[in-house]
């Protein structure tokens, strides 16, 4: 039988890969494909990159243990081989740190799709150059935060954390994999009942492959021969050809088509997911009525703010640097009943929030800040059918004309399902598959 | 091109000692600017910061520069010119202050170096000063925080809003778990399902803990010793555990490390200077400027000193004033160990030790040779640990009863601060319908205050009935009035009890007692 990811069966240099292609891909290296998750493709692309000279730095996260992770920019293609492997507890979100002052020359990054939905929005606001960055996005079902995952362990696993070799989520469980060789897997579903498992913003995230980067990277969908030791890749853009291109002529990565099956497979897991986000957001989302009730609803939920600045610190769609509005038209010494950093960061939000969960996982007393952010955007994002983060093309909607071009005045939102025929029908169309991965049944409007 | 180092390191901000990221980016001329990223997997916070550890860059934003003879000079030669003051000192004469802002190692070098000239090390803890002996084992006692989140009960004799934010998640946690929680202090908490203004000795007959219960208080340099008393006997005899907590990140290990032994009241220290029983004061990393009530006072006393000598990692008004700075590294670059509020040993994770080896220079000037490895070989002995991110101080050491509350060496007992203490020097009548005369004034104290750090904190917070009675504009101010003098200051409504004036930032002549004030317009 061949094994695909024998070096020298797959594809090698000189291979045509164009835009739309779907692959099944993995590192040449033997150790890095020991090192890395599925094959290692994702870390053997950035190493390429680096050693090609495609890009100047990689943004990556540096190992410090099973549950800890620096992110740092690397110009050393040992320090990215040494970052190989997923990290479910290191729920950072790295467009946080392309920060203008760093911005010099070309850059890539691994991004998971709020990573990439986050550079997006930083890009708009000319805090990133969309031209300089390759992103190569990584499929993510969610991740955990590294104190639920300690608790984790300990209460159900009954496993001391430094007995944790690494772990996967492999068919909805939460797979550890001890030093001794051992698997201990849990259903997801199972943790999340006991309050357990991953961070809520992503239980009800809305973005599971992300489209939106240069390459859309992950496992779902690879199956047979290729199940753990391959990586599917979607080439989503020009310079995600150009990644893939590069580390196939270095020699550092080979592919091969992805067949009917796995593309099945992995549309059918992203269904899946989205399915069940969707559910989740419906509960977690739901609209509040009346403006009493709703004003009251915010006001307690923010009652034991701090004013610690956290959220705000940690957000990556956050680009206003010192002159913030939210911090300098608000002082501690005002009596409002909801103080103006607040409710200027609601609204700034509205149309920018990604949902990544940052400013919940940082903040002091608990609020669970990004369901606040996403309920409070909620009526007006399905209004226009806006999704932050997934094209730097489409402006934020507070921009955005109250008729389309076709006279009506629909979102571009999956609750659209009436065709008017009109000529915003192409834009529905294609936010749609965006996030679907398929054509919608009926039209736009 | 801009370099960046990241390191792992403890906010100085209090003493639950969180963990947090600095990143340390490097200017291609040298320049380094720091700012704070999130450590999620430190087990104290999870990566959650409050308002002080957000505002860290502004903390190690005026690094010190070294000093001898009043002059700007090389580190060595600092190092040097201690050495020869210390030799030089009278003996009896000598002071050394370390309140905990430094690492164990450094602490116990420092202390070895006070033990080679006769003395010990101040902590400017002066509550120990105020019980015996037996009683100072109970108020070390501590637990894991996660103790707070499956108590039955959380009575917060301090406002974990202010004084020790991130307390405040593992309250919620136990309220999530069904438990009641009761504030005891001038200020409604949103977070309590009880709300009540008490002084001390009302503890005992107002409130009824149940066995499982915590008591989440805290010992500072101006705690006061009747409530502390008073919590202590509230603990016996109900069964619930007391939870002491700290302002300084090493106040724990500080402690341990002194033995609680030589602890004067910050007050006494500066009485006597004054009365020029101390000559020489050597401070590490303790700004006793920031930390005395009055730092005008302050400085006219520690200008009477033949020599100040300070050791410090931070610039600022003490530095400028010492004969001797010996400028250490920011604490985030140091080698060595903090031991936090609940008894739990943690890592610096960085590498520098020049502090310490200044320390261990000057001790080896005196005859005392330590190296880092057998100082922190020490340390670890004394705690009874063999590795960081580990307990020490058992929770279950019984509660002594605390006979009466001695007088603090030769100085009264601080009255009436702590920081959601309602007790002390305000009027005997019923505290929530006090006259606008005769209105207590108390801290909130937090770690703005205790470090000297800038905050948007300009203001004091009186109740609306207040500033209704008082007829104060929305935007205007109110006129404080105490016995030192009086300031005119911004206000916000909040749910202050009746008879009170909070404030966050420290006022000029207004000392950190409690004291009774005037409001008008």
């Amino acid at each position: 039988m061949r094994t695909g990811t024998e070096k020298g069966t797959g594809a090698r240099k000189g291979i045509e890969i164009k835009v739309g292609d779907k692959l099944i891909g993995y590192a040449v290296s033997e150790d890095l494909r020991k090192r890395g998750a599925s094959g290692g493709l994702v870390t053997a692309l950035l190493a390429a990159a680096l050693e090609k000279g495609l890009v100047d730095r990689v943004l990556t996260l540096k190992k410090l243990n099973e549950f800890e992770a620096v992110p740092v920019f690397t110009s050393s293609v040992e320090e990215v081989m040494e970052s190989a492997g997923s990290m479910h507890s290191v729920p950072v979100n790295l467009a946080r740190y392309l920060k203008p002052e760093f911005f010099s020359g070309k850059i890539a990054l691994p991004a998971k799709p709020c990573d990439a939905r986050a550079l997006v929005e930083r890009a708009k606001r000319n805090a990133v150059s969309g031209e300089a960055s390759y992103v190569i996005g990584l499929n993510c079902g969610g991740t955990l935060h590294p104190e639920t995952t300690r608790k984790m362990l300990e209460t159900v696993y009954r496993l001391n954390p430094e007995e944790i070799a690494r772990e996967e989520i492999v068919r909805g469980k939460l797979v550890f994999f001890t030093k001794d060789g051992e698997e201990h897997a849990v259903p997801m579903d199972d943790l999340e009942a006991e309050g357990l498992g991953r961070r809520e913003p992503c239980r009800f995230c809305q973005v599971k492959i992300p489209t939106n980067a240069d390459l859309a990277c992950g496992n779902w969908g690879v199956i047979g021969e290729f199940a753990g030791r391959g990586t599917f890749v979607e080439v989503m853009t020009e310079k995600g050809a150009e990644l893939l291109r590069n580390a196939i002529d270095a020699g550092f990565a080979e592919t091969v088509p992805a067949d009917e099956k796995s593309i099945a497979v992995r549309e059918k897991v992203n269904k899946v997911m989205l399915g069940m986000s969707d559910k989740r957001k419906g509960e977690v989302l739901a609209p509040i009525e009346g403006a009493g009730e709703r004003f009251e609803y915010f006001r307690k939920a923010l009652e034991n703010c701090i004013h610690c600045g956290a959220c705000k610190e940690a957000c990556p769609v956050c680009t206003c640097g010192e002159a913030s509005k939210c911090t300098a038209y608000s002082s501690l010494a005002d009596s409002y009943k909801m103080s103006l950093f607040h409710m200027v960061r609601f609204l700034h939000l509205s149309d920018s929030c990604i949902g990544c969960g940052q400013c919940e996982d940082v903040c002091p007393a608990e609020i669970p800040l990004t369901s606040l952010y996403q309920r409070f955007a909620a009526p007006v994002k399905h209004e226009y059918g806006y999704m932050p983060g997934m094209s730097d093309r489409t402006p934020p909607y507070f921009a955005l004309k109250l008729e389309n071009e076709c006279g009506c005045q629909h979102g571009h939102d999956e609750g659209y399902e009436e065709g008017c025929g009109g000529e915003c029908e192409g834009a529905y169309r294609e936010e749609y598959k965006a996030r679907y991965r398929e054509e919608p049944e009926g039209g736009c409007c | 091109m801009l370099k960046e180092n990241v390191y792992s390191t403890i906010c100085p901000g209090c003493g639950l000692a969180c963990g947090l990221y600095i990143r340390e980016t490097v200017s291609g001329s040298g320049e380094a600017a720091v700012s704070v990223d999130f450590r999620k997997n430190s087990p104290v916070n999870a990566g959650k910061l409050c308002r002080f550890g957000m505002k860290l860059p502004r903390y190690y934003s005026e690094p010190p520069v070294s000093k001898a003879e009043g002059k700007e000079a090389a580190f060595e030669e600092a190092v040097s010119a201690a050495a020869r003051a210390l030799k030089a000192a009278p003996e009896e004469g000598v002071a050394f202050l370390s309140v905990g802002n430094t690492t164990n190692e450094e602490q116990l070098t420092f202390a070895e170096l006070a033990a080679a000239l006769g003395t010990g090390v101040e902590t400017g803890m002066g509550i120990y000063a105020s019980f015996p002996i037996a009683a100072h084992a109970a108020l070390s006692r501590s637990g894991s925080l996660e103790q707070i989140e499956s108590a039955k009960q959380v009575f917060l004799f301090i406002d974990p809003y202010v004084s020790y934010p991130l307390v405040l998640r593992r309250v919620l946690k136990a309220k999530e778990n069904g438990a009641k929680v009761i504030s005891v202090g001038a200020k409604k908490l949103p977070l309590a399902d009880e709300n009540l203004c008490l002084k001390p000795r009302e503890y005992r007959s107002a409130l009824s803990p149940v066995p499982g219960s915590v008591l989440v208080a805290d010992i500072h340099p101006y705690s006061d010793p009747e409530q502390v008393k008073a919590v202590l006997d509230l603990a016996r005899g109900s069964g619930a555990k007391p939870f002491f907590l700290r302002p300084f990140a090493n106040s724990a290990g500080a402690g341990l490390l002194a033995k609680h032994t030589w602890q004067r009241t910050l007050e006494k220290l500066l009485k006597d200077i004054d009365a020029g029983k101390i000559k020489t004061l050597f401070c590490l990393n303790s700004d006793l400027l920031e930390l005395a009530p009055d730092p005008v006072y302050a400085k006219e006393v520690l200008s009477k000193l033949d020599t100040l000598i300070v050791q410090a990692s931070r610039g600022g008004k003490l530095t400028e004033l010492a004969d001797i700075v010996i400028a250490a590294e920011p604490f985030y670059r140091k080698r060595g160990t903090v031991l936090n509020s609940e008894g739990r040993l943690l890592a610096n994770g960085a590498s520098s030790t020049r502090g310490f080896e200044a320390l261990a220079k000057l001790a080896g000037a005196f005859g005392r040779q330590l190296d880092f490895e057998s100082v922190q070989s020490e340390v670890f002995g004394a705690f009874g640990l063999e590795a960081a991110d580990e307990f020490t101080v058992s929770s279950e050491v019984p509660i002594a009863v605390p006979c009466e509350v001695m007088k603090a060496q030769g100085s009264d007992p601080v009255l009436g601060s702590g920081s959601n203490s309602s007790s002390g020097s305000v009027s005997d009548s019923e505290p929530w319908h006090a006259p606008c005369s005769g209105i207590g004034f108390v801290y909130s104290f937090n770690p703005f205050m205790w470090h000297g750090v800038e905050d948007d904190n300009n203001f004091v917070e009186l109740n609306l009935g207040t500033v209704q009675k008082l007829g104060l504009v929305k935007g205007g101010t109110v006129r404080i009035k105490a016995p030192g003098g009086q300031a005119d200051m911004r206000f916000r409504v909040s749910d202050v009890a009746d008879g009170f004036v909070l404030s966050s930032k420290k006022l000029p002549r207004m000392g950190f007692r409690s004291v009774e004030v005037e409001l008008s317009r």
